[in-house]
Order: structure tokens, then C-alpha cells, then sequence
């Protein structure tokens, strides 16, 4: 999870990622963001985000991301 | 008959009370079909084979999909910590295969329908202009006429067939209520294009009557005919006028005329979308937005976010995002982690994607070389942006430039405004060499003139008025909705209030509003 | 049943609101100095006593004075024609005034023109649409003569109106609109001369002909004009009504503009025959040349005042002997006089 905050908080410095619970629906993060974010992301857990993943449920929080991370490391 | 036209009104009236009857309340979809069928046969399809095509390959390629995700999930239940990683891992990847397969024979077939109708043509005309150089042999053109509609329902269709393929909905079992959603009557001209999982549950459903539903859509629809008679009829001939004739007039009347262009083709498409949402909700149908104020984004990038939405997404969810996470775009950023600065190096995927999306935007419009320049143009603004961003944000910290300065707002908003306007350029002339050659007058041949002649050129002064009354009643709607939803300021508002409202906007059209050809001249967005 | 209610009341409210402002913009904008203005407010007058009924186009309107008939024939008579007035207008408008009025005679001034046209301008329609009294009729001829899209234009005079911001137009509307000479429906102008009847002041200045030689016609009817033609002579047959189709005198440089005028009048006169109905081609009139010169005429194919009563006199003298059985015969020649040195 430090991990994962540490690479939002790099993407955008301004926002308050352990509220926000509303990123994708609520416009925060946009489709350039979620490209970039989905490379950190593949890059440092060794996990693949595919397009089937690419849902606003799975990235509307810190914790949602955290949860896909978690099951897609367990599916490995 | 176009859907802003007199008899469509009482055609949608007969609809509507067959729809209500109580006694039909099961059957609600059933009606809404035939109503679907007997609108695209008065549209003037005599033609329905390319939508019944793309009707039984979107819907058996779905359910098919739809076994196979069911399969899977039986599989996994049963043999739940009975089998290993391998062996489940193993079978998920021949499941999603077998998937692939499938869906890429949809798209194939669909996709293959849409670049037949519609672009055979261009290559054509393209492959003869290349082999004609050395032979004599040409290819005819086949003039095929494109189905109404085309354009939008295939988007439609395929992004539902994703989305079962993704999981994300199941897949319907009646091939009736699939035809209904391919071809649901008040968007299948020019959209909104609708998601599966919103709009199918809503075609199916039983809808009671209900005044509050009756009440906004028919205030939409009034204000969907005020700003298509009022502000882009009138518009409309004035405004081809200065392009048909661009040779005769300066490069500041061609850079006013691409304003008045697209400020014409946002009060023409979004009224339409209003007079479709409108009739839409009578039914109790609600359709996606498509529009969001555009003209008040501060970049481009978020004018595509505010602007003909439901077309934008549909290329961010279901081209963009697989071509940025796809195989050589993955390949491509590790190489740009060599070589270039961190920074843009995970721009990399983006870009990528970015102009493929734009290209293939810009040709989704129409097959012909200006949209594709007018696409791939879009596509390098925003990229130069994105890359630039750490130059401008620089610049901005010398500059002493805050962003809540209502000044810098409003510059940026201008400057998004006038970049929007000058682009449309290309779908404004009537080829791609005419809008090179238009581009090129207002570069080379700009200056400021105050005749009325420079202004408005051939616009009668009283038109001029009907038009600006319109224009800032737009405006001001628009500025109002900015602050909160428009519904909810009006709720506040006193009854009398409210019926002044309605009672200017229906008088403006009939006096100010332009009839004759524009009520049976169709939308521009349906071309596309 | 609330919501039907409700429903009941807004619409109500909506349409006394639009007949409001309709009244308003009609008062302001609808030009004082037309004739139509007055003869439809002479229409609306004149219900329930007319017994000799004009129809057809702009040529009937200048050709048919109903004092001049009236007074020979002691009838009451209107003239309801309309510039270029589609057939299926003139049998819309035949239909109106027949359910008011005790109607015995039509009188239709037949044009090549409109009878060949495909598709009338809507502005054509616009002055049948003014002239239909009954709600039946209006609603029949928006449904049966007009595209939706021209509703519109029939129903909201608002629509139009082109120029709203033109203050010069809307006080001259009022000023002659509140004034006496209007309550009394006098028109300002004296070309008018009261039930239906303009009477032009000028006077054709172009080419006199001696002799015409004929040439090849193309002319035909369009075939949805037919149906109607046939239409109206079938309905005057079921009413008892007498029917005449009269094709009302041209200059000589209007026929030779025809090429050949007998095409058009063996066509009518074919079709009259064929539905046993009355057919008088003023243009084959033994005097046509002699009397119908050049200064009978407004222009080309329009007769001025003076030869519209002239022609109207003409007009109800062969009437009268043909209603009281004596022949007339000697009026009409096999062929258009101009036509005759080319024999």
C-alpha cells in the first residue's frame, strides 16, 4: 500500500488520494493519467493490468487499486 | 422524415400513446422496436440489411461470449482448491482465446460492413490516383449509399460485444431486444452512442407515465428546436456561403466564418441531442449526455471531454486504453526508457495510442483526407501539450500566473475557443485542398476590418438580430448551467417565471426561427 | 386521469397564449396594402349568400369582376381565385364554400402553368390556406396538399414573417389598420374593387402580334393535377353544381409563348367531354384579335381593369344565352385566331 501511494502521489502531487474516492466517475484522473499510472504500476509489482481490468470500479480509490493489485498477484 | 420535423412529432404522438396503453405495459419493448424499424423505413432506409447484419452478429457473437463466461465460472466453481495455477491458468487462457476469436470476428464483419459502405470510395479513388500514374486501368466507383445511421450503431453494437467480453455485462438472450438496442429510434441518426449495461435495462423495463418525465422532455425538445431554427438554421446558409465562396473573401472573414461555424455546428448537433433526449424521456428513457458546455473547456484536451462525449469515450474505453496497454506500445515505452528523459518516457504508451486514436477519429468522421489531417491536427496539439506541460507550467511560475485568476481562466478558455474553431477548418470546406487553401488565406491575408461586409457577409440585418438573441440566450443558459444543473435553478423559479420562459422560446421560433428548408433539411451530424 | 387533466390545461394554456401572440404579430405584420387582406375579410362576410362562385388563378382574379356578372345575371357572386392556385387548392376551396353557401355555379379559370407544375410554392398554398374557412377544410388540405413541414408556415402566420424589426411596416399596419376606411373594410388601394376583383392599371406595352405560327409542344399536365381536375368536376356532378372551365383571354405574345396553344385546350377540352362538363377557351373567341388587343392587358397573360370588365361583360353575355338554351356557337372558332393565316 506505501508502495501504491508513493506512486499516486508522484502522478499528481495535488491530490488527496486517501480520501478521494471518486477518481475515475468523478474526472480526476484522466485517460492519460491511467495510461501512465497502469505502467508504474506494471513496472514496479511485476503485474499485468490488462484491458479487462480497465474498469472504473477497480480504480475509483487508493483502496480499490490496492485490492486489483492484490488479486492480480494472487492470480499469478 | 428527420426527427425535428413536423411529422415525426405525430408519429412519436402515436407511439407515445400505444407505448402507455395499459394493457401493452409488457410489451413496452415490443413497441418501441416496431417504432424503431417503422422510423428507419420512413427516414428512408429502404435498405435494411446492413443493420440487420450488424443486429444478429452483435447479438450471437455476445451470447456466445455470454456461454462461454458462464462456462468458466461453473469450471472454477466446481473445481474450487481442487485444481492447480497451472491448470486453472491454463484453462482461463484457452476460454479467453476461444473469446478472442470470437470477437474478433465481430469486429471484423461489422467494422468491415462500416469501411465497405462508407470508404470504399476513398481508397478507390485513392488507389486510382496512385495507379493511374502508370496505367490506365481505373477502378469505378461503387457509390454505394451509406445506411443511415451506420456510424453510430456499429460503435454501439461492438462496444457492447466488449463489454460481455470483458464480463462487464451479461449477455441478452433475445434476439428481438438486441435488434431494439442497435436500433432504438431516437439515436440511431447521430447518437448518443449508448453503453449496454445503462441503456438495456432502461429499453426493456416497464415505464409508468409520468408527468415530471413529460414535462422535461418536452422542455428539452423546445429547447433543442429554439437553438436549431433560431441559431443554426438561420446560421446555416450564411455560414457554407463565406466557405463556397471563400475565394472572395479576406483571411479575417474566412477566421470569423470558422467561429461562426462552430458555434453552427454545436447549436445544430446539441440540439439535436436535446430534441432526442427529449422525446427520449417522454418514454422514460433517459440518454447519455453528449455535451457539457464545451466551448467553456481550457484546453483541448478537455473540450474532447465536454464535447460529443459519448463518442470520445467509446474511442478512450474501447480503442485508446487497449492500444496504450497492448503489446507494442508496452514494447515501445521500455525502449523509451532507454533513450529519453523519465518524464516522457511513460508518455510514451499515450502518444502511441493518442495518434492512432486521433487518426482513427478523424477518419471515423469521414473518409477523406481534411478529417484525417483535421484528426491527426487534434492529435498533435494535445500530444505537444502533454509533452510540453513542465515547459508551460515553468513559464506560468515566471510569469507569476495563478490558476483561480479569473483572467488566465478566461484567456485560456478563449484561446481553447479560437484553436476549436480555427481547426474546424477542415470539416468546414468543402475539400481537403479548399481548407489547405483557406488555412493558408488566413495565415497570409489577415487583417482586421470593421465593414459590416467583413463581418457578416450577405447576412440580412434583421437575421442578424434573430441570431444574436439567440446566441446570448445560448450564452446565458449555458453560464447558468456552468454554476448548477439548469433543471434545479428552474425548479427554484416561480411558475410564472418558468411559463415566460416557454412562452418567449416558442414565440422566438416561430418568429425568428428558420422553417422552409431547415425543418426538412436534416442534421449535420448525421453524415457522419 | 390527473395527469390527463393537467395535461388538458397546459395544452389549453399553450394554444390561448400562441392565439394570442398570433392575433398580435398578424395585427402588426400582415401588410395593409395587400388585397388578399380585404378579400378574405369579404369572404368571411359574404357566407351564406354566394351562389356563383370564381376559382383559378392569378388571370381569374383579373378576369372575373362579380359586379359586372352579378348585375347582368342577378346573381351573388365571388371571386375566390388566388395567384397561381394549385388544382388541389381550388378543389379544397370549392369544397369549403359549397358546405356555406347555396352554391349553383363554379366558374374555374383553367391555367397551363398550374396545371402543369409538379409542386406549388408554399406561398401558393399560404393563399388557399387563408381563404379555407372551415376547420375540416384546413385540416384536410394541410393533411392531403401539403408536406408536414409546411404546417408550419399555414398555421403560424409568425413563421412568415421575415423582417420583424422593421419599424416603417408595422406603423403603417397600425395607423391604416386602426383608422375608419379599415373597419369598413375599404383597402387603400384602387386597384381593388371588392369581391375578389383587382382591376390592374397598366397597360402591356410589349409586341403585337398579327399572325402566330405554331411550333412543337412539349406541354403536359402533371398527372396528380388531373386527378384533381377530374375531382372537382366529379364533386360539382354529385352537388347538381353547373361547372364551367373557361381559359380566360391572353395577349398574343403569351400564345406564342404557349408554341401551341391547341395542346393545352384539346387536353381540357378532352377531359371536359370525357365528364361531361362545360369548356370555353376564350383564346379561340372569333374577336379574340380584334378585341382583346393590347390595352385590354396588364402584362403578357394578365387582363388590366378595363379588360377585365370587358371580358367579364363578354363573359356573362355568353352565359346568359347559354342558360337559357340558345346557342353559342357563334362565339367560338375550331382554333385560336391568331393561328388562322397559318392555315
Amino acid at each position: 500500500m506505501e508502495k501504491l501511494m508513493k506512486i499516486l502521489k508522484e502522478l499528481r502531487p495535488e491530490i488527496d488520494f486517501e480520501k478521494e474516492t471518486n477518481l475515475i466517475d468523478g474526472g480526476i484522473l484522466d485517460s492519460f493519467d491511467m495510461v501512465s499510472l497502469i505502467g508504474e504500476l506494471n513496472e514496479s509489482f511485476g503485474i499485468e493490468i490488462s484491458f479487462d481490468d480497465m474498469e472504473p470500479e477497480n480504480f475509483n480509490s487508493a483502496g480499490q487499486i490496492y485490492q486489483m493489485i492484490l488479486r492480480l498477484l494472487n492470480e499469478d | 422524415m428527420t426527427i425535428n420535423s413536423m411529422s415525426f412529432l405525430v408519429f412519436f404522438l402515436g407511439i407515445a400513446i400505444v407505448y402507455y396503453l395499459p394493457f401493452l405495459k409488457k410489451y413496452q419493448w415490443a413497441v418501441l422496436l416496431v417504432a424503431s424499424y417503422l422510423f428507419y423505413f420512413f427516414a428512408g432506409t429502404d435498405n435494411f440489411i446492413y443493420i440487420l447484419v450488424t443486429t444478429m452478429t452483435t447479438h450471437f457473437s455476445a451470447r456466445m461470449i455470454g456461454r462461454k463466461n458462464k462456462q468458466q465460472e461453473e469450471w472454477l466453481r466446481e473445481g474450487k482448491g481442487r485444481r492447480t495455477k497451472e491448470e486453472t491458468a491454463g484453462y482461463k487462457a484457452r476460454i479467453k482465446s476461444e473469446k478472442n476469436r470470437i470477437v474478433f470476428f465481430d469486429i471484423a464483419v461489422n467494422i468491415g460492413l462500416l469501411i465497405f459502405v462508407k470508404y470504399s470510395n476513398f481508397f478507390i479513388f485513392n488507389i486510382n490516383r496512385i495507379v493511374t500514374l502508370e496505367s490506365n486501368i481505373e477502378l469505378k466507383a461503387l457509390n454505394i449509399l451509406i445506411p443511415l445511421g451506420i456510424s453510430y450503431y456499429t460503435l454501439q453494437s461492438i462496444g457492447y460485444v466488449l463489454d460481455v467480453w470483458k464480463g462487464k455485462t451479461q449477455a441478452e438472450e433475445n434476439l428481438l431486444k438486441t435488434a431494439l438496442f442497435v436500433s432504438y429510434f431516437p439515436q440511431i441518426t447521430q447518437g448518443p452512442i449508448g453503453r449496454f449495461a445503462k441503456l438495456a435495462p432502461q429499453l426493456f423495463g416497464v415505464h409508468r407515465f409520468s408527468w415530471q418525465n413529460l414535462s422535461f422532455g418536452c422542455q428539452r425538445i423546445l429547447w433543442g428546436f429554439f437553438k436549431k431554427a433560431v441559431i443554426a438554421d438561420r446560421m446555416n446558409s450564411f455560414v457554407d456561403e463565406i466557405f463556397l465562396h471563400y475565394e472572395q473573401h479576406s483571411g479575417f472573414t474566412l477566421f470569423l466564418g470558422c467561429i461562426y461555424f462552430s458555434i453552427q455546428a454545436y447549436a445544430d448537433f446539441s440540439a439535436y441531442m436535446d430534441i432526442a433526449s427529449g422525446y427520449s424521456q417522454i418514454l422514460g428513457i433517459g440518454l447519455e449526455e453528449n455535451f457539457k458546455r464545451p466551448f467553456f473547456s481550457q484546453s483541448l484536451a478537455e473540450y474532447w471531454r465536454r464535447w460529443h462525449i459519448t463518442l470520445s469515450s467509446w474511442f478512450r474505453d474501447y480503442l485508446f486504453y487497449p492500444l496504450s496497454l497492448s503489446a507494442p506500445a508496452v514494447k515501445l515505452s521500455r525502449i523509451g526508457r532507454k533513450y529519453l528523459p523519465a518524464r516522457i518516457a511513460k508518455l510514451v504508451p499515450s502518444v502511441y495510442a493518442m495518434f492512432l486514436v486521433w487518426f482513427a477519429t478523424g477518419f471515423w468522421h469521414d473518409a477523406s483526407w481534411r478529417y484525417i489531417l483535421w484528426g491527426i491536427a487534434n492529435g498533435v496539439i494535445m500530444i505537444s501539450s502533454m509533452c510540453l506541460s513542465e515547459q508551460f507550467q515553468i513559464w506560468k511560475e515566471k510569469l507569476h500566473i495563478r490558476e483561480e485568476n479569473k483572467f488566465w481562466q478566461f484567456f485560456r478558455r478563449l484561446r481553447t475557443f479560437l484553436l476549436i474553431s480555427l481547426l474546424k477548418v477542415f470539416p468546414a470546406a468543402s475539400s481537403t485542398g479548399n481548407s489547405l487553401r483557406i488555412l493558408k488565406k488566413i495565415v497570409t491575408d489577415f487583417r482586421i476590418e470593421l465593414s459590416y461586409q467583413a463581418w457578416f457577409p450577405g447576412l440580412i440585418k434583421n437575421y442578424l438580430a434573430y441570431i444574436l438573441f439567440g446566441l446570448i440566450l445560448f450564452l446565458m443558459v449555458g453560464i447558468k448551467q456552468e454554476k448548477e444543473p439548469f433543471r434545479e435553478y428552474m425548479e427554484k423559479k416561480p411558475f410564472a417565471f418558468r411559463w415566460c420562459l416557454y412562452v418567449i422560446i416558442l414565440c422566438a421560433i416561430l418568429s425568428f426561427g428558420m422553417f422552409g428548408t431547415g425543418l426538412s433539411g436534416g442534421f449535420e451530424y448525421a453524415q457522419y | 386521469m390527473r395527469n390527463i387533466k393537467k395535461i388538458a390545461v397546459r395544452l389549453i394554456l399553450i394554444l390561448l397564449v400562441l392565439f394570442l401572440f398570433e392575433t398580435v404579430v398578424e395585427f402588426l405584420y400582415r401588410p395593409y396594402n395587400r388585397y388578399s387582406l380585404y378579400a378574405i375579410r369579404e369572404l368571411k362576410e359574404c357566407q351564406g349568400k354566394i351562389d356563383t362562385l370564381f376559382l383559378g388563378t392569378s388571370t381569374a382574379y383579373r378576369g372575373f369582376s362579380p359586379d359586372v356578372f352579378d348585375e347582368c345575371l342577378e346573381t351573388f357572386s365571388f371571386n375566390a381565385a388566388t395567384a397561381s392556385q394549385p388544382v388541389d387548392g381550388t378543389l379544397a376551396l370549392l369544397k369549403d364554400q359549397a358546405e356555406r353557401n347555396p352554391i349553383e355555379r363554379v366558374v374555374i379559370g383553367v391555367s397551363q402553368r398550374s396545371l402543369a407544375k409538379e409542386e406549388a410554392y408554399v406561398e401558393r398554398k399560404e393563399e388557399v390556406y387563408d381563404r379555407l374557412l372551415s376547420l375540416k377544410e384546413k385540416i384536410s388540405y394541410l393533411a392531403g396538399g401539403c408536406t408536414s413541414e409546411e404546417w408550419l408556415d399555414m398555421i403560424f402566420y409568425s413563421t412568415r414573417v421575415d423582417k420583424y424589426l422593421d419599424a416603417g411596416q408595422i406603423k403603417g399596419n397600425v395607423a391604416y389598420k386602426l383608422s375608419d376606411a379599415y373597419k369598413e373594410n375599404k383597402a387603400p388601394m384602387n386597384t381593388y374593387r371588392g369581391r375578389g376583383f383587382l382591376a390592374g392599371e397598366e397597360v402591356y406595352l410589349g409586341k403585337s402580334y398579327e399572325a402566330i405560327t405554331k411550333r412543337k409542344s412539349t406541354w403536359q399536365a402533371d398527372h396528380a393535377n388531373e386527378k384533381a381536375l377530374i375531382e372537382i368536376m366529379e364533386y360539382c356532378r354529385e352537388r347538381e353544381i353547373e361547372l364551367i372551365l373557361v381559359f380566360i383571354p391572353v395577349t398574343g405574345a403569351q400564345i406564342d409563348s404557349y408554341k401551341d396553344i391547341s395542346v393545352i385546350h384539346d387536353y381540357i377540352q378532352e377531359l371536359a367531354d370525357k365528364y361531361e362538363t362545360v369548356f370555353w377557351d376564350f383564346n379561340y373567341y372569333v374577336r379574340l384579335k380584334e378585341e382583346f388587343s393590347n390595352d385590354m392587358f396588364n402584362d403578357k397573360k394578365h387582363l388590366n381593369g378595363a379588360g377585365g370588365m370587358y371580358f367579364s361583360q363578354l363573359f356573362a353575355e355568353v352565359y346568359k344565352k347559354y342558360h337559357n338554351g340558345e346557342a353559342i356557337d357563334e362565339y367560338f372558332l375550331d382554333i385560336c385566331p391568331y393561328y388562322e393565316n397559318s392555315y
